[in-house]
């Protein structure tokens, strides 16, 4: 069953009297118990998308130009803020990138994940239980994998190290039972072993409860370990996407190539680190590749228009090095 | 920090201990002498009220009037031969029920009136501040003087009028602190876990601007004690003979400046709880915001 399905979202910034296009036809779906990840460079876009999903992008300065996000079936993008409410905690989660400030500073870290149950234990009509949900509270710190865990269900969150509030925030999460979870680069300010433990968790916890999970992320090493497909954003737009091998062995989109190859070999020398040239900037690509004024193998062409995404080898590739279409 | 935390960071530094210290006297004192007026009148028994005091705040005696300050009478007599220092103590617990209850009756009614105005914002922010504005443009002392004028010399009305002129403050400072929190990363986490925007005021913005308030209105309960002795002062406070330390003053003129202590001293123990309660509040703001 399909989970979520965004199409063609394209949202602009509002910002000093011009605009910034932050989201250009952005399409994508997740299936229960599947792992979308969504990768690109600061600027790409990617936050933006995690945020509109979860319904918090702020309004203005954001606006939504086009598109539509389904969430079970039912478009979520015009609801009434009173539908939104219903639909969040259980029915869509959100994991953010800085564990600093994602809880309150004033409440324990087992009140917290008690507010989850208590919101899931209600909409379930369900008699609500304190201590029944403190226990439960606990039992998810230790699914996952908080050593201690009846220790740290009593403390406040500044007792905690950051790795541990993400992993609070999984636990969340789990009480949630949500069936997306939209998780903005959640291991970014962590280090490498917890954050290769955390992704385990995660995966395992994707294995069990099914729910569908959009993982944004700048880390393909990351992406490779977790999603099983994903979409390479560049400029606000999908360049490349489709399932994570393909995409990570054969790449096919310029910019994906690029990336791959920014990738330092282990075992051999290679002198200079390889990098794609330039840096992003968002002005000047309305109407053309967003990636030209960077591409290794720009040309004329490239200028005509927005290239459309070519279906190749299974997957899409936004580029007129594989068929000269352009969006209209 | 727990509360022990705060208390032994305020006592390592002269100016807040000293303030601490004068908040702790009055406000220890006002409670137990309050609790001795309370059980009096409601036994009927009203001396019980000045089993404490040296004297019968209350009696007249006027072969001692206007004895200036010595050993049996540290702030003199009044012009009935009352001892002050005795009325004065005596006084206390009214300043301490009225400041502590019009400091946090305006925390209640700003929190209300100034959460969901910067929270919600739009149409809620402007009924709301607008709303707020409209009493902050009278004069405060002016619109308490008109509210009790109206109603009639009684405490009640008195804490009444002072709560109306005090709330507007409280609603500024709880709009700008929603302005501030709802933007932290655990709002966006409240909404996600699925909570209301009211449970998400009550639990999560108001334990968090209250941080702030503390210091605040630490302050204020001297800056009220002051208001509420100058409405006293006016002759708009508790009806005599109940002292009362703005009305003492007021009453001393008369006699000023020749017998001087009967304005004066009571003048200076209002001085010394409001700069008491000043040094408390900086002392306080200073540990609470994690600085110096």
């Amino acid at each position: 069953m399909e989970v979520l399905r965004v199409e063609g979202l394209t949202v602009d910034y509002g910002v000093g009297g011009g605009t910034v296009h932050a989201l250009r036809d952005v399409s994508l779906s997740i299936q229960e118990g599947e792992i979308v990840g969504v990768v690109g460079e600061s600027g790409s876009g990617k936050s933006t998308l995690a945020l509109a999903v979860s319904r918090l992008l702020r309004s203005p300065p954001a606006v939504q130009r086009g598109g539509s996000i389904t969430f079970r079936g039912s478009e979520i993008s015009q609801m009434q803020p009173s539908e939104i409410d219903r639909l969040r905690g259980t029915g869509i989660f959100m994991v953010f990138q800085d564990p600093f400030l994602s809880l309150n500073p004033l409440m324990k870290v087992k009140d917290q994940i008690a507010e989850v149950i208590a919101v899931r234990t209600k909409r379930s009509s369900s008699p609500y239980d304190r201590s029944s949900a403190e226990g439960e509270a606990v039992a998810h710190l230790k699914t996952v994998r908080i050593g201690d865990a009846e220790d740290i269900a009593e403390r406040y969150p500044h007792q905690i190290s950051g790795g541990q509030i993400q992993r609070v925030m999984l636990a969340m999460a789990l009480a949630a039972r949500p069936q997306l979870l939209v998780a903005d680069e959640p291991t970014t300010a962590l280090d490498v072993t917890t954050q290769a433990q955390i992704l385990a968790v995660l995966k395992e916890i994707v294995g069990t409860t099914k729910m569908g999970v959009l993982y944004v992320t700048h880390d393909l090493a990351v992406a490779g370990v977790i999603c099983d497909r994903m979409a390479v954003l560049y400029g606000g737009m999908v360049q490349e996407a489709g399932p994570t091998d393909k995409i990570l062995f054969e790449p096919k989109h310029p910019y994906t190539v690029g990336l791959m190859n920014s990738i330092p070999s282990k075992t051999k020398k290679e002198g200079p680190l390889t990098a794609i040239r330039g840096s992003f900037n968002p002005e000047g690509l309305g109407g053309i590749c967003s990636f030209a004024p960077r591409c290794p193998l720009v040309r004329e062409e490239c200028r005509r228009g927005i290239p459309a995404q070519n279906p190749v080898d299974g997957r899409v590739v936004r580029c007129i090095n594989y068929g000269e279409n352009y969006e209209q | 920090m727990g509360v022990l935390g705060v208390v032994r960071q305020i006592a390592s530094r002269p100016a807040p201990l000293l303030g601490l210290l004068i908040v702790a006297a009055f406000y220890g004192w006002s409670l137990v002498e309050g609790l001795l007026q309370l059980v009096g009148s409601l036994t009927h028994n009203t001396a019980l009220g000045w089993a404490l005091l040296q004297s019968n705040p209350f009696t007249p005696s006027t072969s001692n009037s206007l004895l200036p300050p010595s050993f049996s009478h540290l702030m003199g007599t009044d012009d009935l031969g009352r001892d002050i220092w005795t009325r004065v103590l005596y006084a206390a617990p009214t300043d301490a029920l009225v400041s502590a209850v019009v400091v946090g009756g305006g925390i209640l009614v700003g929190s209300l009136i100034g959460i969901p105005a910067g929270y919600i914002g739009g149409a809620v922010e402007e009924v709301n501040m607008r709303f707020t504005d409209l009493f902050l443009a009278f004069p405060a002392l002016i619109l308490a003087v008109a509210i009790e004028a109206t109603f009639g010399r009684q405490l009640v009305y008195a804490i009444l009028a002072l709560i109306i002129v005090w709330w507007p403050s409280y609603a500024r400072l709880f709009r700008a602190e929603a302005l501030r929190i709802k933007n932290l990363r655990f709002i966006d986490a409240a909404l996600l876990s699925g909570l209301r925007d009211r449970s998400i005021m009550a639990k999560h913005m108001i334990p968090s601007s209250l941080n702030t308030m503390v210091s605040y209105a630490t302050i204020d309960l001297g800056n009220s004690i002051l208001v509420y002795s100058i409405l006293c002062f006016l002759g708009l406070g508790i009806p005599a003979p109940a002292p009362e330390w703005g009305s003492m003053t007021s009453l001393g003129l008369y006699y000023f400046p020749q017998w001087w202590w009967y304005s004066l001293l009571p003048g200076v123990v209002i001085t010394v709880v409001v700069v008491g309660a000043a040094l408390l509040g900086d002392g306080l703001r200073d540990v609470l915001s994690g600085g110096a």
